[in-house]
């Protein structure tokens, strides 16, 4: 979600505006402190124009 | 009005711990007056009241907002039970109840106070799943 939020160019303070949370928010889900409602991640990934698997899926790969 | 659902969340939760935490508090506090310092019930009727409307409030809360919704049923089993042997064992620690006749009102007692709840209980739960869409009837 990081690297799709800094290809918009935009910034942790940027993208909560967009979605209607706070910073810490965002910089929460991205260290994967947080794991957000359905609901955010739709609106996360609308406002990065991306999918939700873009964003939030881990490929089994990722585990290793 | 804050809009962030993880600070929501945090918020409802340590708010739901905060009540339980309140809850037993009281309750301690209730049966300590009324146990250990043998006080009569006009010394602290105001807690005891404070104690029912709370929890009274937040049961009611959850009943017509769904946080029954699926296992209402379950609960009743577990909670009427308990309830009519806690009256139960509340009066006769109390001295009211020294004869098995005492002890049958008291029990039918309580068993008539659960069934006053048991109805609206399940009123409220049925208007909230009808709402939701959840009951064609």
């Amino acid at each position: 979600m990081k690297l799709a939020r800094i290809e918009q160019e935009l910034t942790q303070a940027e993208l909560a505006e967009k979605v209607d949370v706070t910073r810490q928010t965002i910089g929460l889900i991205e260290n994967g402190e947080y794991n957000p409602s359905l609901k955010l991640c739709i609106g996360t990934a609308k406002a990065l124009h991306k999918t939700l698997d873009d964003l939030f899926w881990e490929d089994s790969d990722d585990h290793r | 009005m804050i809009t962030d659902e993880r600070i929501q969340a945090t918020y409802h939760q340590w708010s739901a711990r905060g009540f339980l935490v309140w809850y037993w508090l009281l309750l301690i506090d209730l049966l300590y007056r009324q146990f250990y310092l043998h006080q009569p019930v006009r010394e602290y009727w105001d807690l005891g009241a404070i104690f029912f409307i709370g929890t009274g409030f937040v049961f009611l809360a959850l009943l017509s907002k769904g946080g029954y919704s699926g296992n209402l049923g379950r609960h009743f089993k577990i909670i009427t039970p308990t309830v009519v042997v806690t009256i139960l064992v509340v009066n006769v620690l109390m001295g009211k109840v020294n004869t098995i006749g005492d002890s049958a009102k008291t029990i039918l007692g309580a068993a008539l106070g659960m069934a006053l709840i048991l109805p609206v209980s399940f009123y409220l739960n049925r208007r909230w799943e009808k709402r939701q869409g959840l009951r064609d009837d």
